[in-house]
Order: structure tokens, then C-alpha cells, then sequence
């Protein structure tokens, strides 16, 4: 409670670095903040192209040409969101070492920025996404609500595991490798770029062990049949990312002494 | 994450005592460094279930105890290495004591080690919110000051150019002016300022004094005696892995200047065994021991003397044949070599020093009063025939003492090798009314009264 009301007391800080952050971002670049689209609008060319007109992959059920791209967005959009949180959190104290050196302020603060930036990217993916499926006619009504839940858990998951990597990676520093290769199995281990039913099914069924699968699969339920998802199969997501939070101020607690000498 | 709260807590957790609370206390504090690479440490701490083992640990300083009460300036004082800074990093809380532990009941504004953690690629205008901001301050607080940041600092269009285009002097000024905006309770000040020309310097001097008066408590570390003895009432000597004394900055400082100067004796005597030590001459008469007496603690090697202070230059020597031209002479040089202020027993119309062969005698030159400037001065001394040195040189003997004057805690300040002492009149009646004197107060004169 106390390190909330520390938090809240220390907001200035976490907008300061936030809008440095996305300053830095986009200052001296031409287009700005339109590569923040064209990058994963790219790829999701890449892959409508790819699967749903080369390979004619097909949405077992769904019958329109759109259905495809909206399965594909919905996923890689949320998964974006997930991937930067992680990649961005596990290097921040590294990255901030000189302000932690010489400043005593609540360190967790420094993770604020980062969902935040995370969640201004998302929102505007979201937003075009969602013009997106008002023009095609494909936008799912008051079910889109629903998605905060996934969401939720999402970022929750993505903020524990990103917690403990930054500790950890103040001492291991391969660590940024290993967690970029991880991500990237991850990825392909989770049904966003092709649908689970192409799987045989044993592999489906280690595919329940992924913590990321059954967000994802929310999301898509929302998005494709346009209904309210379950809350049940979030469970076992949340549980995970539970374990990782406490395991992650395990960690940190016990490093804290030796990270500020080895910064 | 008990480092956060350090800095936070306004509860005191201690019982009721009868005084005062101090604001900032150290208790059996000790900092190690583990052996081995921090990966090993890491491991170690996350999957050792056993206590830690101390026994090969490094050690900075152990049993470290102190209380600061409110509104006192601590002077810290140590040669390299002896734990000054990382001390400093406990009581801010930018690193976590191997032992013990600290008690801090006010806010803390730190400049440790050269700048306050400024981003090089952001403009000293950005990083100055960003810092009052790692501080806790709003932006609406920030606004209200960076006006007064911009003018402190006098770094003029630069404050709004990135902080990679500073000098590190205008880094210093803008960190002095961003940790200094407001008035902290505890202003942590470590060696930084001595990056600084002496104009702001005396600026920053200026502002620290001012709110030592408002009641922040200061610690100060600095090598510079002059600015400890004239800032702090209080002096804590770090040294040899512990706190070594605690004490007045006078005691503390004649302390350490005996304990560098012992150090230097013996790094000499190791370096250089009887070769050229600065001493010249035929030896016919010697000097056998030259000492510093300050009225206040007697004998002192390398001394620290107040401005007007009286200094008595102790000569003890021996002819070794009987010299009726014997002359003694004492000159005293600055810190770059320039000569100060010399004269001999022979200008001084002083004879007959020299006549008993072989026996040991004193000579003292009592100054009554060191009309010197601030700054670190060396004593040559000399035996020689007549006059000068040139007709027959004894012993000559550079630097045979060195010693420091500093000003007063409340002089006035004034630049320069000499003390003149000065009264300032405006508008004296002998002469009248339109006489253009500097008046020392920097107020103006009012030419009809």
C-alpha cells in the first residue's frame, strides 16, 4: 500500500520518462509516429498474403474474406502489446542505472512508463483496427468490452515476467538474448498467425500449457463470433502470472542491495 | 523495499526520547563488497539458503555510528578510498549497507559524484524537471522554480540546448542549481562543487550558508580544508576502513593533515632514501627540526591557521663550528612557488647566533598576526653568511614545513595572497562629500547625509 501511495507521489516521474520516451521515439524521424504502424501493418500484410491467399489457410466456421485478417490483427495487436512490455521492462534498470545511482526514488516507478507507452502503442492499433472493422462491417458491438479482461491479464503477465528479467538482467546480461528468442517460440507456439485446428492433436493439447493462449483466444472469440468469452480459462493465465509476480519480488528484493553495487 | 521507505518515513520508530530527534542517524553501519563477479553474488544471494558468509567479504568501512541532529554541518573528511562517497550512498539510500542501517527523517537532496543522473541527450531544462521529478516534486512545483534554476546557474542559452554540449563545469552548475531549488532538509553535497570556477564556487558557498541559517542540515565531503573549517561545525574523519574520529573540524583537520603528512614522510623515505630532498648546503650549521606553533594546539606539522592568526616558525639548529656571520632566514612561498613574504636575522639587525659550536639552540619567528590569504603556503628556511645565501650556504632546507591558512568562519571574503587589513570609510568628513569609495557592505552611499 505504502509503495502505491510512494507511486502515486512520484506520477510526475513516470509522465516525464513516459513522454521522453515516446519523444525520442519519433524526434528526427520523418514520418514519426507513422512508423510505429507501418511496422506491423507490414507484417500483417506479410501474413494475410502469405496464409490466408498463398497457403488458403481458412477459418474453419467463419465464412468472409475479412475473417483472416481480423483473426490475424486481433492476435498480433494484443501480442505486440505483451512483447513490448516484456522487451522494454527487462532492460530498464540497466538502462536507467545512472538514475538509480545517483537518485533514491521508488524504482518501480520506472515500470509505469513503460505499460504506459506499451498502452498508447496498443490503443492506437487498436483504433485503427477498429475503423477497420466498422468499415468491413465486422465490429463486434458492446462484446468488445470484453476484451479488457485478456487485456488485463496480458499485461499483468507481461509486467511480472518483465519485473523479475530486469532484475535478473543487471547480473546476466544474455539474459536480453535469451528472452528474444523465447519470445519468438512463444509466438509461433501460440495460435495469432494460424489457427490452432491445423495442429494435430496432442500438439493441441501442449498448447494448453502456453499461459498466453487462452487470452489470445478470448480476444478472438470477441472479435470473430462477436460474443461475450468465458471468464473461467483466464484463470489459469493469471495464476501464472501471479507465480511470476511473487517470484519476481522474491527476486528483487533479494537483489536489490547487490544490483545498485553492480550498476 | 525498506531502501525506499528510508528516504520517506516521517514516522519515527524509535522511543520517546528526551531530546531532540536527530533527523539522520547511522547505526553500526558497514558496506562490503562480495568477492567474485556479480553473477556469483546474484546466484549466491537468490539460492543460499545459509547466512552470508563475512569472513572474505571486502570491507569499505564496518561500525560506522553516528547521529546528526537538525540543522548541523557535517564536514566529512578522508584521503581516497576511505569510504567518504560510498557513506554517502547509504544515507541517500543509492546503496544498501552490508550491516547496520540508517534512520532518516527528513527529505534529502543529493549531488553525488559529478551530477544527479542528468540524460546527455536531454536539455538542461528537460533533465531539471526530470530531476525534480525523480524528487517527488509536481510539475506546477518545478514551474514555480525553473525560472530561478535558468538564472542560478548562468549557463545562459545552453540551458535549453542537450546536456551533451555542457562543459563539466556548466553540468555542475546546473546540478548545484536543480538540487538546491528548493530548501531540502538534508543538502548532500560530494566533492561536486570543486568541478566549479571560483566565481560560482562562491555562489554555491554562498547558497549553502544561507540555508544552513534556514535550518537544512548540510553534509559536505571536500578535500578542501579551507571550505570545511569555514561551513561545518562538526567534522567526521573516515579512514582505515572505520569512522576515526568525530570531533570539531579544527581537531578533526589538524588530525588528518598529521596523519597525511606522516603518510607522505613515510612514502618519501620509502621513494627516495637520503637522496635530494629539497636541501641544500656545505652543512656547517644545520637546521635540526623547523615547527609550525599555533597558539591553540602547539607543535603542528602541516598546520591550518586562520587569517590574522598568530603563527610562530620554530627553528632548531646547531653550528657545528662557531660562526659569527650566522644568519637564519624564513621565506614563505604560495602554492605555485611564488615567494610571499622572507626575511633573515641579518635584515632583522639580529647577531650573534651562531658563536657556540655545537650546541643545539632555538630561534623562533613569532608572526603576530598571518596576514595571508587563503591557500596552502610552503616554508623554505635557511643558514647561510651575511646577507644572503650566495656568500656561503649552510642548509637550505624547501619545503622543511607546509601549512594552511583559511579564512575565519565569519570573515568577510576577499581574494589574494595578502591580508591587508582595510577599513572602509564612506564619505570620511575630512574630505567631504563626493568622494567615490567602494563601500564593503554593496550597499549604496547616500551622498546627502
Amino acid at each position: 500500500m505504502k509503495t502505491l501511495v510512494d507511486m502515486w507521489r512520484f506520477r510526475g516521474l513516470a509522465r516525464a520518462i513516459a513522454e521522453r520516451d515516446l519523444r525520442m521515439r519519433y524526434t528526427g524521424s520523418v514520418l514519426g509516429p507513422l512508423w510505429l504502424l507501418l511496422q506491423p501493418l507490414s507484417m500483417v500484410l506479410v501474413y494475410t498474403l502469405v496464409f490466408s491467399q498463398l497457403m488458403r489457410a481458412r477459418l474453419p466456421g467463419i465464412d468472409s474474406s475479412f475473417a483472416y485478417s481480423v483473426y490475424l490483427l486481433t492476435g498480433v495487436i494484443s501480442w505486440g502489446m505483451f512483447q513490448e512490455i516484456v522487451q522494454r521492462s527487462k532492460g530498464i534498470l540497466v538502462e536507467h542505472g545512472n538514475l538509480i545511482k545517483k537518485v533514491s526514488f521508488p524504482r518501480l516507478v520506472l515500470f509505469v512508463p513503460v505499460v504506459a507507452v506499451a498502452a498508447f502503442n496498443f490503443l492506437v492499433m487498436a483504433a485503427l483496427f477498429i475503423i477497420f472493422l466498422l468499415l468491413t462491417g465486422l465490429f463486434p458491438g458492446w462484446a468488445i468490452f470484453a476484451a479488457i479482461a485478456p487485456l488485463g491479464v496480458l499485461v499483468l503477465m507481461a509486467l511480472a515476467i518483465g519485473v523479475m528479467l530486469s532484475a535478473l538482467q543487471v547480473f546476466f546480461r544474455d539474459i536480453g538474448q535469451v528472452v528474444d528468442i523465447v519470445l519468438q517460440l512463444v509466438f509461433w507456439g501460440t495460435p495469432i498467425v494460424y489457427p490452432i485446428t491445423i495442429l494435430p492433436e496432442h500438439a493441441q493439447r501442449w498448447l494448453e500449457w502456453n499461459p498466453i493462449m487462452a487470452p489470445i483466444r478470448s480476444l478472438h472469440t470477441i472479435f470473430l463470433e462477436h460474443q461475450v468469452p468465458a471468464l473461467a480459462p483466464l484463470g489459469y493465465p493469471l495464476a501464472v502470472a501471479a507465480v511470476v509476480g511473487i517470484v519476481a519480488v522474491y527476486v528483487y528484493r533479494r537483489l536489490y542491495g547487490a544490483i545498485l553495487d553492480e550498476l | 523495499m525498506t531502501a525506499l521507505n528510508l528516504l520517506h518515513d516521517t514516522t519515527d520508530t524509535q522511543p520517546a526520547a528526551p531530546r531532540v530527534a536527530p533527523i539522520l542517524r547511522a547505526i553500526n553501519l558497514g558496506k562490503a563488497y562480495a568477492p567474485g563477479r556479480g553473477r556469483q553474488v546474484a546466484m549466491r544471494r537468490l539460492f543460499s539458503t545459509k547466512a552470508e558468509d563475512k569472513t572474505d567479504l571486502r570491507w569499505v568501512f564496518r561500525n560506522v555510528s553516528f547521529d546528526i541532529a537538525r540543522g548541523e554541518a557535517i564536514g566529512i573528511i578522508g584521503i581516497n578510498g576511505a569510504g567518504k562517497s560510498t557513506l554517502l550512498k547509504l544515507l541517500t539510500a543509492t546503496a544498501m549497507p552490508t550491516e547496520g542501517s540508517v534512520e532518516c527523517t527528513g527529505e534529502i537532496a543529493a549531488l553525488l559524484e559529478l551530477g544527479m543522473g542528468f540524460h546527455p541527450d536531454f536539455t538542461g531544462r528537460q533533465n531539471a524537471y526530470l530531476s525534480g521529478q525523480t524528487q517527488g516534486r509536481t510539475r506546477a512545483q518545478i514551474d514555480s522554480v525553473i525560472d530561478a534554476i535558468r538564472e542560478f546557474a548562468e549557463i545562459g542559452d545552453y540551458f535549453d540546448l542537450p546536456l551533451r554540449t555542457y562543459s563539466s563545469g556548466m553540468g555542475v552548475r546546473l546540478a548545484f542549481s536543480v538540487a538546491t531549488a528548493f530548501r531540502p532538509d538534508i543538502l548532500v553535497v560530494d566533492e561536486a562543487l570543486a568541478v566549479g570556477d571560483a566565481y560560482f564556487q562562491h555562489k554555491s558557498f554562498a547558497r549553502i550558508r544561507q540555508f544552513l541559517d534556514e535550518g537544512t542540515t548540510l553534509l559536505f565531503v571536500s578535500h578542501d580544508p579551507s571550505a570545511i573549517k569555514s561551513l561545518c561545525n562538526r567534522a567526521l574523519l573516515m579512514g582505515s576502513g572505520e569512522l576515526l574520529m568525530d570531533a570539531s573540524p579544527d581537531d578533526v583537520l589538524d588530525y588528518y593533515n598529521a596523519m597525511i603528512a606522516e603518510r607522505t614522510l613515510a612514502h618519501e623515505k620509502a621513494a627516495t632514501p637520503e637522496s635530494f630532498d629539497g636541501r641544500s648546503g656545505n652543512g656547517k650549521a644545520r637546521y635540526d627540526a623547523v615547527d609550525l606553533v599555533a597558539p591553540r594546539t602547539g607543535v603542528v606539522n602541516q598546520g591550518i591557521f586562520r587569517v590574522g592568526e598568530p603563527m610562530t616558525v620554530r627553528l632548531t639548529y646547531t653550528a657545528h663550528e662557531a660562526l659569527p656571520d650566522l644568519v637564519a632566514g624564513v621565506l614563505i612561498k604560495n602554492r605555485v612557488g611564488a615567494d610571499a613574504f622572507g626575511t633573515n636575522t641579518w635584515f632583522l639587525g639580529i647577531k650573534e647566533i651562531g658563536e657556540q659550536a655545537g650546541v643545539q639552540r632555538v630561534i623562533e619567528f613569532q608572526f603576530e598576526q598571518l596576514n595571508l590569504g587563503p591557500g596552502s603556503y610552503s616554508i623554505a628556511v635557511a643558514l647561510h653568511r651575511d646577507m644572503n645565501h650566495l656568500a656561503e650556504n649552510y642548509d637550505w632546507w624547501e619545503r622543511a614545513a607546509i601549512f594552511t591558512v583559511v579564512l575565519p568562519s565569519v570573515a568577510t571574503h576577499f581574494i589574494g595572497t595578502a591580508a591587508l587589513p582595510l577599513k572602509v570609510v564612506v564619505d570620511p568628513v575630512a574630505i567631504g562629500a563626493g568622494v567615490a569609495t567602494p563601500a564593503t557592505t554593496g550597499t549604496a552611499s547616500d551622498p546627502t547625509s
